[in-house]
């Protein structure tokens, strides 16, 4: 039996649309890994993680699944903070800018299972608490956005599901097995609304992050930063 | 605080064996394991002995607290009923189930394969990708035994696989459903990998140069997982009733033959016994007599189980209308038991496990009166007398 063991460390995982952010810094362990995991009778079930690592094959990795969070929130309170505080972020290209309209439906876009949000640390280091009536709601702290990174977490749990279904080929297999640079169709199907993926001619310029801001304005990565204060 | 919808169980029909529970368990049985490890699923299954290699595997079925597993396991180990000399030496767990990516099925999946991922023969996932932090420690744990060692297999309805003396067949997600998940949005709980195990199955006799197909009398469970109503409706249409007519005699016919593919002996109740999770149809079709529930009792994030799914299945057993006082029957008379539930002396029942055997039709439960967070003791077990 082989059993790989990869050193779970930094770097931490840095979304491609969230680079821009954090200029070259990292995420910290502080901000929060935010996924829905359940939705039912008016209310979410999420699950908060501390950010994940980085090992050396590229792979996501969680701490202490003991440090994960379990709550269930309101739908209709945690709707109104995304129409508030979301910044939905998304990869296009400058020949093809995503439209307005596109970008007020992805803002008023409702919430689904496997949404994920990178959510900056509050002071404490509380990611939720509960109100006078029992209630359980996420810690945002003030003037900060809640970053929708659904599209590139998928990816990442695509990526996860198929490594485990079949074991990742080196480059010299890919090159072999195939194509002849070992790249040919392999980049995976995105669901986001310009994964830089697919057929066709390759478009000369690569893709860059945008976010769509609450309202559904589509603005560019600089203008992201100006508007997220989070330190 | 109890749940006042769920009955205690009257302490007097839970009796000492003087066989004790390991002893009491025969070469040919096959013994499923429910632990109380409240609101999540945890299911272990000790195969027969198979007739030829004379080696008992098994199949795990959810790992929601891997602690309570390996405590078991270990302590099986220091028996004849799953002791290392019995149980097959390179793939002890045939398959593994993932029912679904919900951290209440799989946190301790990662550990458990940590551990045992040598061991293993097979692993069912349901093919839905989630973002969790849960899912990708349990991806990853896969990926590190090299997938090679570990066949990961992502069935669907109508998916068959003998083991043994068993007949294994898959329920849930019908295919239809499966292809759906990537328009994302289904609830992953309908992603839910369930199951129908029959034993004996059917079996070639050989005799000299004469073989035969022997239809032994099967005993038959379902393991619901947290499949919802969405994906039973869909399992209802993947497996009809087919018979050649509605006349009494056709119908008896065919139930004596056992061509229902929905009915089952023992039914797993899906989802904790959430209202989501089956309706009084379903039930009427497994007709089960023994209907089990791994939950708290009325406590939880989700006030498990639902007084609805209970009604479904009293009323399935015992229709209200037939009743001249217009009262269900007790629970235990249904057949009805809770990892989560109490006697009526306040004593927590805790994990069940249920020999069934293979020769005789008999099924005997036992119960182990641990709490979530407490290993399995044999010594403590005390059967119900009498099983349904």
């Amino acid at each position: 039996m082989t059993v790989r063991h990869f050193e779970i460390g930094p770097p931490s995982w840095v979304p491609r649309t969230l680079e821009s952010l954090v200029d070259g810094e990292e995420l910290s362990e502080a901000w929060a890994y935010v996924v829905v995991d359940e939705i039912v009778d008016g209310r979410i079930g999420l699950s908060i993680s501390r950010w994940p690592w980085l090992d050396d094959a590229g792979r996501l990795r969680f701490g202490d699944a003991d440090a994960d969070e379990f709550v269930g929130v309101s739908l209709e309170h945690f709707q109104g903070l995304l129409r508030e505080r979301r910044m939905l972020m998304v990869m296009t290209r400058e020949e093809r800018p995503l439209a307005r309209d596109a970008g007020q439906a992805l803002s008023e876009r409702v919430v689904r299972i496997g949404d994920v949000f990178a959510v900056p640390g509050a002071e404490g280091g509380e990611w939720t608490y509960e109100n006078e009536f029992g209630e359980h709601h996420l810690v945002v702290p003030a003037r900060t956005r809640i970053f929708d990174i659904t599209y590139e977490a998928r990816e990442q749990a695509k990526l996860a599901a198929a490594a485990a279904v079949a074991p990742p080929l080196d480059e010299e297999q890919a090159s072999r097995f195939l194509g002849e640079d070992g790249t040919a169709g392999t980049e995976p199907e995105g669901d986001g609304p310009d994964d830089g993926g697919g057929g066709g001619s390759s478009p000369p310029n690569q893709p860059k992050p945008s976010g769509i801001a609450p309202g559904g304005e589509v603005v560019t990565a600089e203008q992201v930063v100006e508007m997220s204060p989070y330190a | 605080m109890p749940s006042p919808y769920v009955e205690p169980l009257p302490h007097e029909l839970m009796v000492d064996d003087e066989d004790g529970f390991v002893a009491s368990v025969k070469d040919t049985d096959l013994v499923y394991f429910l632990l109380n490890v409240g609101d999540g699923d945890c299911q272990l299954i000790l195969l027969p002995m198979d007739a030829k290699t004379e080696r008992r595997q098994a199949i795990v079925v959810d790992v929601a607290k891997f602690e309570k597993l390996e405590d078991l396991l270990d302590a099986l180990n220091a028996t004849p009923l799953f002791s290392d000399e019995v149980a097959a030496q390179v793939e002890k767990f045939a398959v593994v189930v993932g029912t679904h990516p919900h951290a209440d099925h799989i946190a301790g999946m990662p550990r458990f394969l940590d551990r045992f991922g040598g061991q293993v023969g097979e692993y069912w996932d349901s093919g839905y990708y989630h973002t969790t932090a849960g899912y990708h420690r349990t991806m990853t744990a896969l990926e590190d035994h090299d997938g090679e060692q570990i066949a990961v297999v992502q069935p669907t309805s109508g998916a068959a696989r003998f083991i043994g003396q068993v007949k294994i067949t898959v329920l849930t997600p019908g295919v239809g459903l499966k292809n759906r998940y990537d328009t994302y949005g289904i609830d992953l709980n309908n992603s839910s990998i369930s199951l129908k195990l029959e034993f004996p199955a059917s079996r070639v006799v050989q005799r000299g140069a004469d073989r035969s197909l022997v239809r032994p009398r099967t005993q038959s469970m379902i393991l619901g997982a947290d499949a919802q109503t969405v994906s039973w409706a869909q399992a209802m249409a993947d497996f009809p009733e087919l018979r050649p007519s509605d006349s009494p005699v056709a119908k008896a016919m065919d139930r004596a033959q056992g061509n229902y593919p929905l009915k089952a002996n023992v039914f797993k109740v899906p989802h904790h016994g959430s209202k989501h999770g089956l309706n009084l149809e379903l039930v009427e079709l497994i007709s089960p007599a023994v209907s089990l529930i791994s939950s708290v009792s009325g406590a939880g994030k989700y006030n498990f189980p639902h007084l609805l799914s209970l009604e479904s299945i009293r009323e399935a057993r015992d229709a209200i209308a037939s009743k001249v006082d217009g009262k269900h029957d007790p629970d235990h008379d249904l057949g009805i038991h809770l990892t989560g539930a109490e006697d009526d002396q306040g004593n927590a029942l805790g994990s069940i496990a249920l020999v069934m055997s293979s020769t005789s039709g008999k099924r005997t439960m036992w119960r182990f009166y641990d709490g979530p967070g407490d290993a399995v003791d044999f010594a403590r077990a005390r059967r119900l007398d009498p099983t349904p």
